[in-house]
């Protein structure tokens, strides 16, 4: 089963979140497992804590999967280790987001060779608390296909 | 003031009736031809005489041609060459709001940077269209229309997470040419709209309105949009109603009546509609009633009444009536509809040159100052 590391000092801050994502995954804080595992392993960062994640991928990218950051700061905080970060980068943002506007994704967009920027309708700065199931299934579709969550599966037939 | 004529491009041929769903059957198909020409040339001519704007609008299922309003303004904007081109609005509840931004986009651009954007929740007889919950209508519309306006200036690729709906990837192309955006306006007909309007700095719009509830809205909206820092004017706000200028005040109460230029809104009761193998009049009626009261649509606060006279007479009678629905309803755009009914094209044509020729400039040029806001 696939380990997500969550970089936000304790897990139980995705609230229901975390239990959505960990129906497909494990979902361990940061500091408990991360550090001299040989695993492939995915990062959730969230908010201020996107400095951390990054800097760890830019160190160790053979052991990353891929990277989320929810709600993160500017991208010009970063803007030497993004370009270099070659795994798939999700970046949220929540439309009503008070703190870190939505407008910062594109940041993200234009220095990350493999990033995707995501707007979630009607969240603020905390979106896995805003819209947990919104949030739980973006994040396992992206962590689950990569750049393949591009692209639905859902069917959209109705009756045979 | 500014003034635009709009046209709901209606099939201008013998009908046994009007109603919801009219059987296509009941079409002539060189009709519908021969009626783009005459709607399109009512654009022309208001475009020639110096009307600020011209309007389509979208309807479906019925004697209009502009199920789509972006395909009819882009035609229009062709031969269409100063006007702007309103288009009030697409209904957002049965629409991809993505693809409502492209259209957008495109038809500025072939226009010229000429549009303006309405964006609707639709009145309730559209919603038999597409299969939309008319209950989830305000919260997709709300949704739909910050997505769009986030396709418009977003300059990077990026992916909405909605409440109704998801795209993993956006990238509008090609761009707006007016930049931000153009210029946007939404139903001025609830608290929940006028609020909506007042926070996103929106236009709001009245149609078939009591000019006393539209000022009151007027004061509710200014009052909103003063807690979000800005103060809007009469030329935020837009009145749309029929117009027919003729010659004499007693000439255009005649042709209003002949043509019923006034009064064929529905047509639910005409029988000869049944015979014609419509759906009844009785059951269309009752779905259009239950889905109003559910929509909230002519309700209490609804400025939308049908008792309201439309502006007819000769040049000084509707001169008169504009300036009394300006200070009355604080509303400084006109969108005036020329045809209707049964209305000869020539007599459109005289109505619209009239209106052109005398009323326009008197508003417009010789007009007595706004009242001021109270």
């Amino acid at each position: 089963m696939a380990t997500l590391f969550v970089i936000d000092g304790d897990a139980s801050g995705l609230g229901r979140a975390a239990a959505l994502l960990a129906r497909d995954r494990r979902v361990v804080p940061f500091a408990a497992d991360a550090r001299g595992s040989d695993d492939i392993v995915d990062l959730l960062a969230r908010h201020d804590a996107a400095g951390d994640a990054l800097r760890f991928a830019a160190r160790h990218p053979e052991r990353i999967g891929a990277i989320v950051l929810e709600s993160p700061p500017p991208a010009e905080h970063y803007a030497e280790l993004l370009p270099k970060l070659p795994m798939p980068v999700l970046v949220l943002y929540g439309t009503r987001d008070q703190a870190t506007s939505p407008d910062l994704g594109r940041g993200y967009k234009s220095k990350l060779p493999n990033g995707w920027f995501v707007m979630v309708y009607n969240a603020g700065h905390d979106i896995a608390n805003d819209r947990p199931e919104a949030y739980a299934e973006l994040v396992g579709d992206f962590l689950k296909r990569g750049v393949r969550f591009t692209i639905s599966e859902h069917s959209s037939r109705l009756n045979p | 003031m500014k003034f635009g004529i709009f046209n709901a491009m209606h099939y201008r041929g013998e009908m046994p009736g009007r109603g919801a769903a009219m059987p296509p059957k009941l079409f002539d198909l060189g009709e519908w031809r021969r009626s783009v020409e005459a709607n399109i040339t009512l654009f022309e001519i208001a475009d020639d005489i110096g009307f600020d704007f011209v309007t389509v609008a979208e309807h479906h299922y019925g004697t209009a041609m502009t199920p789509n309003p972006l395909v009819a303004a882009a035609a229009v904007c062709q031969r269409v060459k100063n006007a702007k081109i309103a288009i009030l609005g697409p209904i957002l509840p049965f629409l991809n709001p993505v693809r409502v931004a492209e259209e957008f986009a495109m038809v500025d651009n072939l226009s010229g940077g000429r549009v303006i954007a309405g964006f609707l929740r639709g009145t309730p007889h559209e919603f038999m269209t597409y299969g939309a919950n008319p209950d989830e209508s305000r919260a997709k519309f709300n949704e739909a229309v910050e997505l769009i306006l986030k396709a418009w200036t977003e300059p990077e690729p990026f992916g909405w997470e909605g409440v109704y709906y998801r795209y993993r990837t956006i990238a509008v192309s090609p761009r707006i040419v007016q930049q931000p955006h153009p210029r946007v306006m939404v139903s001025g007909n609830s608290e929940e709209s006028l609020d909506f309007a007042a926070r996103h700095k929106f236009d709001i719009g009245f149609s078939l309105a009591n000019p006393e509830t539209c000022g009151g809205h007027f004061a509710q909206y200014a009052a909103m949009a003063a807690s979000h820092g800005w103060t809007p004017t009469p030329d935020n706000a837009l009145y749309r109603h029929q117009c027919y200028v003729a010659e004499t005040d007693a000439k255009a109460a005649e042709d209003v009546a002949r043509f019923q230029f006034w009064g064929a809104h529905g047509g639910h009761e005409n029988q000869a509609a049944a015979r014609a193998g419509q759906i009844t009049v009785r059951n269309s009626r009752d779905l259009v009633g239950a889905l109003s009261a559910q929509m909230g649509h002519y309700g209490k606060t609804s400025a939308i009444d049908m008792s309201q006279p439309p502006v007819i007479g000769s040049p000084e009678t509707v001169i008169k009536r504009i300036e009394e629905i300006a200070r009355i309803g604080r509303c400084g755009r006109f969108d005036l509809v020329f045809f209707h009914g049964r209305l000869p094209q020539e007599l459109a044509c005289n109505s619209l040159e009239l209106f052109g020729r005398e009323v326009i400039p008197a508003l417009k040029g010789g007009a007595k100052p706004l009242a001021p806001a109270e």
